[in-house]
């Protein structure tokens, strides 16, 4: 709701302060984070690092790009790890059939778009919950993706969609072109369309959205179409990165996806969440992994340090919801 | 005040990541060594890395682990990790065989050196590979399986059928058992997690009457088929034989009846040597590409190589 008030108010000042407002707290934790990181390890502060770091969320971010559309509509999709994996694998077929690759991408990206349609049509139509039809889809999506492959992973080896995410263009990695694409397309969608605007209307609202002539049902299965198409050009990226496809890759990812999200300032609870919050979530996300693991820190302790994350970013969430009530 | 309190909280993880960390100050000069292990949620790997880590304070070298939890991205991540801070070689047990091209790849054009450990990489070379020699010890499980049946009974298998230590596991299980005529392999069936493995072993001891004998790949299997003999009541009447050799299953060899003997693996081996073969490529030693470690036996009178 209150991003309805940013569209009204364009004048730069007041823009710069909404700015602040909304992502200084995140932007100072993510300055503090780097400086920290920069003193303990002297491998941290560094072009190729902080490149590194990028590409390392380029996968979780953009997934979260999705994630963050479902979560303003008030709905959630813990399908999208299943999606990743399910479309690295239907990629690595398809090449096996030497089916080139242009079509291959189209292919994959239409199978999202599939699987996205069945998630927000029983959503929206036979009106079972989000989180229990995405938790039943997250299992059929992940077996299909055993069945398919016999659990066994597929070489890739086509070496146009190995560049998809190992090759680099002027020194920077193609995911992160990708990613930056992406990030761009999502932010206009969400802040400059009518489409964006409904979103955020019905996710604060679903009974005002009603009256306003709002297509709630058309709008959901449009969201849920998207959030699995992002998670399908992830799961691409993901599987060209590892050179394979890996029915079990992506497992629990949608919980780093939803953290993304709610650390960049989306709400659980729908109607509020922008695409800068969640690519500077899912950035402080990897800044974390990578700082930790330059430091060593053992990989058991970084689990608590991230959960301690997350359930702080929840808190605050939970406490301005509070407040602004 | 949001902005605050926000900036406050995160600093205060942040410290705690510090914490975490406080003791790690390196020096320049020291040799420092990654490993990026599969998991830690297995005794096999977790006795893979107290080992590294005692030869490596035994070398006066840094050891830093990284944890894959059976996650290839994850894995990637972590080797480039370690790229970016330039250690001086990596020692690394692959999530997967094929996948684990792609670090592989990365390391190497680092020039930094790769020993692989457990698990083999197909499709690219590391400068030596240390692992169980699988066909031998599935060799020695099939003797063992000759001796526990007096060298005449029906014999059924507990297969993981995709993971390529296990096929030679029971490539050579199969090849020991082939010299005894009056031995029969009457079923083979894929248990991979323990509550599979348990219905694997009922399935067959249900649909053969006069099952007298159950390999199974691992521990999780020998130990479910030992389960399942326990409650259709053929203790005695059919025995185990396993493979891994981790604590429980040797306890299990010890007190259950059916449980005749297990293959035991040395991790602390594999470790061990891995981590000496990285010092050997840092130094420009040369080493051997691959170094098989041979496998024991751990049977009621306890453990013999």
């Amino acid at each position: 709701m209150e991003n309805v008030k940013i569209e009204s108010d364009h004048s730069l000042k007041n823009v710069s302060m909404q700015f602040l407002r909304q992502y200084g707290g995140i932007l100072a934790g993510l300055v503090v984070l780097i400086i920290l990181f920069s003193f303990s390890s002297p491998h941290f502060f560094q072009v190729k690092n902080l490149l590194n770091i990028i590409l390392q969320v380029s996968i979780i971010a953009i997934c979260a790009f999705g994630m963050t559309y479902a979560l303003i509509i008030g709905g959630i999709d813990l399908s999208v790890g299943s999606t990743i994996a399910l479309s690295g694998t239907a990629a690595a077929l398809l090449l096996q059939q030497h089916i080139p690759f242009v079509v291959v991408v189209l292919i994959v990206l239409l199978l999202g778009m599939v699987l996205g349609a069945i998630n927000g049509v029983l959503i929206s139509k036979a009106l079972i919950p989000a989180f229990i039809v995405t938790v039943a889809t997250m299992g059929i999506f992940r077996g299909i993706a055993y069945i398919v492959t016999d659990g066994v992973p597929i070489t890739i080896q086509n070496q146009t969609f190995l560049e998809l995410g190992n090759g680099d263009l002027l020194g920077i990695q193609i995911p992160i072109y990708i990613l930056f694409a992406l990030f761009i397309i999502n932010h206009i969608i969400l802040s400059k369309t009518k489409f964006g605007r409904q979103a955020y209307i019905s996710g604060g609202n679903e009974e005002a959205a009603l009256f306003a002539g709002i297509n709630v049902d058309r709008l959901k299965i449009w969201i849920y179409i998207i959030t699995s198409t992002m998670a399908a050009i992830s799961g691409l990226i993901l599987a060209s990165r590892l050179f394979s496809a890996q029915p079990n890759a992506a497992t629990g990812y949608e919980l780093d996806a939803i953290a993304a999200a709610v650390l960049g300032g989306t709400s659980l609870t729908g109607g509020s969440g922008r695409i800068l919050g969640t690519l500077i979530g899912a950035i402080i996300i990897g800044v974390i992994n990578n700082g930790m693991n330059l430091m060593d820190v053992p990989y058991f302790y970084q689990l608590i340090v991230k959960g301690l994350v997350i359930l702080i970013a929840v808190y605050i969430d939970i406490k301005n919801k509070k407040r602004s009530n | 005040m949001k902005i605050f309190s926000k900036l406050g909280l995160i600093l205060l993880v942040a410290c705690m990541a510090i914490l975490g960390a406080c003791s790690n100050q390196s020096d320049d000069k020291e040799i420092v060594i990654g490993a990026s292990l599969l998991t830690q949620q297995h005794p096999f790997y977790v006795e893979l890395k107290k080992a590294m880590e005692k030869e490596a304070k035994a070398k006066g070298v840094k050891l830093e682990v990284a944890i894959a939890n059976q996650d290839l991205n994850k894995q990637l991540s972590d080797i480039e990790d370690f790229v970016t801070k330039n250690v001086d070689a990596i020692v690394l047990s692959p999530v997967d065989s094929k996948g684990v091209v792609a670090a592989i790849n990365k390391a190497k054009a680092a020039k930094i050196p790769v020993i692989t450990v457990d698990v083999p990489a197909v499709g690219a070379t590391p400068d030596a590979h240390i692992a169980t020699d699988n066909y031998t010890g599935g060799k020695m499980a099939g003797e063992e399986m000759a001796k526990a049946l007096g060298e005449k009974g029906n014999v059924g298998i507990i297969d993981y059928p995709t993971v390529q230590s296990v096929i030679d596991r029971v490539k050579g299980f199969k090849d020991a058992i082939s010299k005894y005529p009056n031995i029969k392999i009457v079923a083979v069936q894929p248990g991979i997690t323990r509550p599979e493995a348990l219905t694997a072993a009922q399935n067959m001891i249900q649909a053969n009457g006069d099952l007298n004998g159950i390999f199974g790949f691992g521990d999780d299997a020998a130990l479910a088929a030992v389960t399942a003999i326990k409650s259709a009541g053929k203790s005695g009447k059919i025995h185990v034989i396993g493979f891994d050799g981790m604590d429980e299953a040797k306890k299990a060899v010890k007190q259950d009846q059916s449980f005749y003997s297990v293959i035991t693996q040395h991790p602390d081996q594999i470790g061990q040597q891995g981590l000496q073969a990285a010092l050997k490529v840092i130094k420009g030693e040369k080493v051997t590409k691959v170094i098989p470690i041979k496998p024991g036996v751990f049977s009621k009178e306890g453990e013999k190589n």
